[in-house]
This record gives structure tokens, sequence and C-alpha cells, in this order.
């Protein structure tokens, strides 16, 4: 046996293992979260200058994106000399565009108003708020009279989700869908829609497509419950 | 006071792992910290990747040895060691870079076709620019946008391949595109009008329309940010969807397109799962899949059961032989692993695809890091085979101490006379190469010992010469364990009976035995009818899944007069049931005489699917093609049929410290990792360590031999390693 002082011994690595998670500065190592109090400057520094290059980066194509966005609702169809089935392409394809248009910004928006993200964010960003200031200023000079929908559809089919631009709603306000039907008596209506609010005050509008519904275009009003005045239009093509 | 003495660091083993740890804690920036000494088994270094030079100079390897585009750190310090070595005039003449890697750039895989036939078919992947191990920019390895946009660059890349080739039949407007992608990006007007004029049957829907449009939709993906959710998720499925019918109605008439698709469909489906599986929110990143089958995973994911079964996939199980209990029907492959490998190996790959070297891996890689470690004082202890790692009684730790290696017990295989140092290599056309027998002239009792025919590499010849044990704080400080997982339950007794995860981690990573054979042939492969490009190959059920022509290693052997190619064939050994008894000395005779016999029935069944003009009249394989070195030059030979074959060279891999580690699903959360801290003055080494690749490949053992330096040393520093912090 050897002394304990004539071994020599190993020196700890630097962590345990490797950094898996895609997000760096919300994980710790080996999935073990980081512990937000006792992080020590090093790392707060390092969190901090990833997430304010990160928020400069979303500020960025929040502003890009908006304008895309707007550009693209105005798109008109497919050219009409194009043969149905192309027209049916370039439409659903038009559609795609649109949609990668409208839908990330929202999706950007709606995950940085998390209040988990927020809290990470406000803390790491005490010592300046910069970009927050900036990012709210970005919206405040693009404006939009649309209020901010996320969708979320369950489905084994392609499907093609569109929604008329509603407009700002009180929190109050409590908006529904009056169903979704087909001109066809054979496609009955699609039940599972539903729109609620998030913590952010924007709409979530979730649709659950059952396997055995026809492919055929559905349509249905949104609705204001308190005014019962229709505020937008929901329609739901299913492809096949 | 006196100068502190350097660490002493005993390495056991010498294979790509072992190898890598010894070269960075000797480095010149050490200055000295570190006395090393490697205790290898037998004659030569190179763990699995050993190679030989038999009769004629041939090089005899393990099996196929491919080096990936994608091997950043093993090619990084490859070429530092080719740098290091080229400093000194006295260093003979070994390989230097880039001359001892050749790029390739086509895979091929043989599938199914008919009730007995196979089609042969290949892709060609586009040069990168730079080399293998050149610096990274950073973030260029993880970015997931930057893969999503080398996903699509290599598909329109793969679409246009094939289109070229149809281009003769019966094309309405020829290649390349009459729209571009590029006219359209960043103005949504006209890029509705290039998608409108696209699909509008203005053009034939050849490979460089599809590819165009490609382009357009990555004009749309660019601007996705990370993290995503579940509408991008059920776009990227509707675009899958589009895709697969816009192909299959107008496109796809030919097995070749059926491939491109295939390996469109595994691409977008393996996105499409990354959000599925919110992995790019989880803190385990890929691993938090491991516990699925690749194959599995993909279906989940949205692949068609066509291409998740295609010869595609199938060959990722080849290359990684991810074939439980080497048995071909019961292919298992930790999801994540295939995930990630599959990212970086297709888009992550500088240069070349793969990367052949010229000459064995003994040759090119071993060689080269022999010389320079032993200039930098790196000691070599051959024919020393460990038979135990003592622990300290538990008994004797003092409270808080951590338990820790009190000795290492070996059997000394021979004793080289005089005392002097083995001088283990030899040189081949002026090159040094290691020998694929040792020089018993060297060794006491030598001509005794090459007459009883003693077997230094094998697990069932134990007889020795002598026996070693050496000493913590006297003979040793620390240790770097870099045998193969196989050998482990073998020298770490004590360690598997008191540690329940070392316990768990040799049960459950498994392992196969690979069995391997090569041909030397009088013809080349256009000779005997191959029509495509030299490649890499596989998808044949015949126990040899991978093959390459390796006619470009000729040159480098000993011939007087050279055979036209020489042909590399490997794949799993399945294991015997009941699993073999260790004082069974026959084994290894018992299993080469069946490698033999696969590798007959090998050639002779399936050579025809891919070399038609191998077969004779009689449809037999053309045995008399075989080159036999102990032919006299311009004379026939008296061997004839099949019996030829015994010229050529085969082995069966079942050597415990030489059995391939698996990445099976559930299996990769019990490896343990280099950086684990159990053991105060032990570290571990091998691609079957939790080596953050956590796969079987040269660039798996060379990152854990990072890590098991970092381990020892604290360099270098984890961030250094490339991809060690990969999703």
């Amino acid at each position: 046996m050897a002394r304990d002082d004539e071994r020599l011994h190993r020196p700890p690595p630097q962590r345990p293992g490797p950094r898996r998670a895609v997000i760096p500065e919300a994980e710790g190592v080996n999935g073990r979260a980081v512990d937000s109090g006792g992080q020590g400057s090093a790392g707060d520094d390092v969190a901090s200058r990833a997430v304010n290059a990160a928020y400069r980066v979303v500020e960025d194509n929040i502003q890009e994106g908006r304008r895309a966005a707007e550009r693209l609702r105005g798109a008109g169809p497919a050219p009409a000399e194009a043969s149905p089935g192309a027209r049916a392409i370039a439409g659903r394809l038009m559609h795609l565009t649109r949609d990668l248009g409208g839908t990330w910004v929202d999706l950007i928006l709606a995950v940085l108003k998390e209040p988990e993200v927020r809290a990470v964010i406000d803390r790491l960003t005490l010592h300046d708020r910069g970009p927050v200031a900036s990012m709210s200023s970005a919206v405040a000079l693009a404006p939009s009279p649309a209020m901010s929908v996320t969708q979320r559809v369950s489905s084994r089919k392609p499907v093609e989700v569109t929604l008329s631009p509603l407009p700002a709603l009180a929190r109050s306000v409590a908006p529904a869908v009056a169903g979704l039907h087909a001109l066809s008596p054979a496609s009955p209506p699609i039940d599972q829609v539903a729109l609620t609010r998030r913590p952010d005050g924007g709409l979530e509008l979730a649709i659950t497509i059952a396997d055995d519904q026809p492919a055929d275009t559905y349509w249905g009003a949104l609705v204001d419950v308190d005014s019962r005045q229709p505020i937008g239009t929901l329609t739901v093509r299913i492809l096949e | 006071m006196a100068p502190r003495r350097a660490t002493k660091v005993a390495i056991i083993g010498g294979g790509c792992a072992a190898i890598t740890t010894a070269f960075e804690l000797t480095r010149p920036e050490m200055a000295g910290r570190y006395d090393v000494t490697v205790y290898q088994m037998g004659w030569r270094l190179g763990g699995k990747g050993a190679s030989g030079r038999g009769a004629s100079g041939r090089i005899e390897e393990h099996g196929l040895h491919i080096w990936l585009g994608c091997y950043d750190n093993a090619f990084r310090l490859m070429r530092e060691c080719y740098a290091e070595l080229a400093t000194d005039p006295a260093a003979r003449e070994a390989f230097d870079w880039p001359t001892a890697f050749t790029g390739e750039n086509a895979m091929g895989v043989s599938a199914p076709s008919g009730a007995d036939g196979w089609h042969n078919w290949s892709a060609t992947f586009p040069p990168r620019p730079g080399l293998p191990g050149d610096p990274l920019a950073p973030g260029e390895l993880l970015s997931l946008p930057r893969y999503i946009g080398r996903a699509i660059d290599l598909l329109r890349t793969l679409i246009l391949s094939v289109d070229s080739r149809q281009r003769g039949g019966g094309e309405t407007r020829p290649g390349p595109s009459p729209f571009s992608a590029a006219t359209a990006r960043g103005d949504p007007q006209r890029m509705a009008a290039a998608i409108a004029d696209l699909v509008g049957g203005a053009f034939a829907a050849s490979g460089a329309v599809i590819a165009e449009a490609l382009a357009l939709l990555q004009a749309g993906l660019e601007t996705l940010p990370s993290p995503l959710s579940n509408p991008l998720t059920d776009l990227a499925v509707w675009i899958a969807h589009q895709l697969r019918r816009w192909l299959e109605t107008g496109v796809i008439a030919t097995p070749h397109v059926q491939h491109v698709w295939e390996m469109m469909d595994i691409v977008v489906a393996s996105l499409v799962g990354i959000l599925r599986f919110d992995l790019l929110t989880d803190p385990r990143g890929f691993d938090a899949i491991d516990d699925y089958d690749w194959r599995e995973w993909l279906i989940a994911s949205g692949a068609s059961e066509r291409a998740a079964r295609s010869a595609f996939v199938r060959g990722i199980y080849d290359l990684l032989f991810g074939y439980e209990d080497g048995d071909p029907t019961r292919p298992r492959l930790a999801a994540g692993v295939g995930l990630r490998g599959t990212l970086r190996m297709f888009f992550g790959y500088r240069g070349a695809l793969y990367w052949r070297m010229r000459a064995g891996m003994g040759d090119v890689v071993f060689a080269p890091y022999y010389e320079v470690l032993r200039r930098r004082g790196v000691k070599f202890a051959f024919f020393h085979r460990l038979t135990n790692v003592r622990l300290a009684e538990e008994a004797d730790l003092r409270p808080g101490e951590r338990p820790y290696v009190s000795a290492l017990e070996f059997d000394i295989q021979a004793t080289v006379k005089d005392g002097a140092d083995y001088a283990p290599l030899v040189e081949v056309r002026g090159r040094p190469c290691w020998p694929a027998a040792p020089d018993f002239r060297q060794l006491e009792d030598g001509e005794e010992m090459a007459r009883e025919g003693r077997d230094f590499e094998s697990h069932w010849d134990n007889r020795r010469a002598a026996t070693r044990t050496l000493q913590v704080a006297k003979d040793f400080d620390f240790v770097v364990l870099g045998v193969g997982l196989g050998a482990v339950p073998h020298v770490c007794r004590e360690i598997i009976a008191r540690n329940p995860r070392w316990n768990r981690m040799v049960r459950e990573v498994k392992t196969n035995a690979i069995q391997a054979f090569q041909v030397w042939l009088d013809h080349d492969l256009q000779d005997l009818g191959w029509t495509g490009e030299h490649l890499i190959g596989s998808g044949f059920r015949m126990g040899f899944e991978g093959w390459a022509d390796m006619a470009h290693t000729i040159p480098e052997e000993g011939w007087t007069q050279s055979p036209k190619t020489v042909l590399y064939f490997c794949g799993p050994l399945p294991d015997p049931l009941p699993p073999v008894d260790d004082e069974d000395a026959d084994y290894p005779r018992r299993r080469n005489d069946e490698v033999f016999q696969n590798a007959v029935m090998r050639l002779r069944e399936t050579a025809r699917h891919l070399w038609p003009k191998a077969m004779d009249a009689r449809g037999d394989f053309r045995w008399d093609m075989l080159r036999d070195p102990a032919d006299p030059e311009d004379t026939p030979s008296t061997k004839t049929g099949e019996a030829r074959f015994s010229s050529q060279y085969w082995r069966a891999n079942v050597n415990p410290t030489d059995r391939y580690v698996l990445s099976t699903p559930g299996s990769t959360k019990y490896r343990v990792s280099p950086l684990d801290m159990t053991y105060d003055n032990l570290t571990i080494a091998g691609d079957w360590t939790e080596t953050g690749l956590n796969v079987g490949c040269v660039e798996s053992a060379v990152m854990s031999g990072l890590l098991a330096a970092h381990a020892l040393s604290g360099a270098p520093l984890l961030e250094d390693i490339v991809g060690y912090d990969h999703p």
C-alpha cells in the first residue's frame, strides 16, 4: 500500500461530461440545470453575452420577418395560365412561404415572452436594458393591427391552415371558433378546434384532425363571444 | 529543494486512443512533465488498427479501415505528427501529409432486386472546401441551420448527379435548370413566379429543376431561428409529403433516383425528428433518443418504410457493424448515435467524404506515431500482456481517500536478447512498416518460439517467459487503460467486482467479433466488368458487408511483379453458442477456418453481381486470378480451384481486445467516461468509453484519448476537442 502523501492524485476535469444542449445558456452539463444562484461571474458573463447576441439576431429577424410576412400576405395566386394541378401546387407552395413568413415571427415572440425565458433574460440583462428596449422599439416602429396567433395543428395528413388577420382584442375578450364545416355533406365538421389566450395576451389556435377526416376544405368563423360579432375567418384544407 | 520528478504514466495498449494520450502528454509544451511508457501485448502497436507486412511485403490488415472526412480530431493530430516527423532529417521515408491519405467521394450500396438479383448503386458526394483537420470556424460544427443548409446543398448535388446519369433518357430540356433560385431569393414576387413556372409543366421534371426547387425552399428555411416548435414540425412534414409526391409522380422511374429519394426522405425525417422529439431543447441533446433504434426512430419521425429499410440506411449499419451478436437479422444502432454520426459524416466532412490510407493503417498511422513518440522519449515495452489491474484494499483506504490502482500485473511474453529494446519496424519500399509476425531473431529462445507457433496477440496463448508487477508511486503514478472493451472483464476483475457502474458497462455495452479477408487479383475491376467508380461499398448479406477496392496500396507493397488490385472485405462474425472457454486453445484456429469458408462462399456466390467477368464458364469464381506470393514469376501455379484461396489473407478477429464495440439502443448511458473520477490514478481510453461520439471508430477513439489526457493533465481543454460538445 502506498501512503496517500506518496501518491500523486489526478486533478479534477473541467467538467464531468459533454455539453449537449443546443441552447447552452439555459442548461448545464449532461442535463444538469445550471445553478442560477451560484453560477459565479464567469458563467453569467458568458451566458449574458450569448443571450444578448441571440437577442440582437432575433430582433433583426423579427423586423425582417414582419416585413416579409406583410409582403407575402399580399402576394397573389399562381398565374391563371398554369394548369389546375400546377396552380394547386404553386398555391400550396405560396402558402408555405407565407406561413414561414408569419408563423415563425409569432413563434419567436411567443418563446421570448414565456415566463421562464423572460426570467432568465431579465436576470442576465439586469445591468443592460438595451436589447429589451430596442426590441420594444422595434415592435413600436413596425406596428401591426393584427393579433398574434400561434397555430398548433395535430394531423397525420398534410393540412393547410389559413387564418385571416385578427384585430387586437382586449384581454377580457374571449374569442371562439364557430365550428369548421365543408360544403360536402360527406365531410363531417371538424370539432376539435380551440382558441385560447396565451399568457402574453395573444391567441393559440389548436386544431386536431382525425385520421379519417375526409380531404376537403373546411371554413369557420372566429367570433367575439361578448359582442357575437365575427372577427375573422379560419380555413382548414385537408390535402388528402 | 530537488526538482519534482516527472509524473510516471503507464499506458496499457497501443491503439488509437492510447497512442493519442501518449501524444498529448508528451507534447513539447508539456516540457517533460510526464514520463510515459506504453505497455503493448505482442510486437506491434495499433490495436484493432494494427497491420503487418506479409509475403511480398503485402499489407495484411485487421479489416477495412477508412477514415471519414469528418474525423477532425484524428486528422488534426495525424497532421501534427507528420509535421513533427518532417522536421527530423534523420527520419526515414515515413508517410507525410497529404500523400498518406487519398480522398474518395463515391459511396456504393448493393440492394436486392427481384428474386435473385442485385443492383448496385453509387452516389458521389461533392468535395468540400478545406481538408480534414483544418481549424474550424466558430459555430461551423454545431450550427443546426448550417446542417440544414448543407443537407439541402447535398440533396441538390445528389439529384444533379442522378440527373446527369438520366439525361440520355428523353428529357424535354437538357440541364442545367432553365430557371435559377438565385434570382428569386429575397423577392417574394419573383419567387411566386418561379414557383408557378416550375410546377406549371413548362420544364421537364429533371433533376436540375428539382434541385432548384429545393433551393427555393431553402430560401424560406434560411430564416428559421431556433428553438422551433410544433407548427414548423408540421410544416416540415408537409414539405416532405409534397416532395415525395412530386418526385414519385413524375421522376422516380429508376432505382438510382429511388435511392436519391430515400436519402432525401432520411434527411427530412431526421430534421422532423429533431423537432418532434424536442432535441433542440433537451439538455441531453441527441442522447435523449439513444434508447430507440435508429431505424425505428426514423420511421417514428415520418420516414417511409422503404427509406428506413433502404440500402443507404443499411449501409450505415454495415459501416458500424451494427448487428447485435453479429446477427445480420438484428440491426441495432442507438438513434442518437446514428443521428449524430450521420449529420457529422455527411454534412461535416472536409475535402472528401472518405479518406483511404495509401498503405496499411500500421504504416500510415502507427509507424509515424511510434517514431515521433520515441523521439519524444516515450518508452515502449513490447511483449507485455496485462493480466490484472490490482486495486488498493478498501480496508486500507483512509476516510475520504478515493480508491486507486495499487499495482499492474503483466505476463512477459518474451524477452529481448541482451536486454535491448525491441526494434519493431521493418522497411518495405524504403518506408518503416510493422511486420506481420514478430522478429523472433531478437528474442531469447526466439527460434523455439517460432517453431512452437507462438501467437503473442492471441488471448488463448498465455505462454510466458516471466511475470512482472509494477507498483504505484514506484513504477507508475497514473494508469491509462487503453485495452479493448472485450479485454476489460479479463484484466479488471477487481474493479468489476467492486464497481457496479463498471459491472453494468461490461454487460450492457456490446461488442462483435469481426471477420475479414483480402484477395490480390491479376485483373482490375474494370477488366472484371465493374462499371462504377472506385469506391467503398456495402450491402451484401453474406457476412462481409463492407468491401473496397484498394488498388492504390499495391505500389506500397513489395511485389516484384505487382497484381492489378487488392480487394478488402469485412463484416461481423457471430459468436458461437455456448460462449467459448478461455482454456480452449484451438478456438482461434477453428474460427479462422470458418472465415476461410465464409470468404470462399462470398466470392463464389456474390462476386458475379459486382464483377460479372469474375466468374468462369461454369459459374464459379475464377480462382486462377488470385495472386499467390509464393508462385515464381512467369510460372503457372500448381494450386487450382478454390485451393488457391489459401494463399490469400483472412482472419477472425476474435481476441477480446480486438472485438468491435457497438452502440446498441439503451447501451450508451452505461459507458464510463475517461473523465470519471472514481479511481484516483486511473483513466480509460478507447472508443468504448463515453467519448462524445460514442461509436466504434478512429475518431471516437482519438476523442477518448484526448479526454484521457485531459483527465490526467487538464489538457487539452474540453472545448478544443472537436465535436465533444455536439448535441
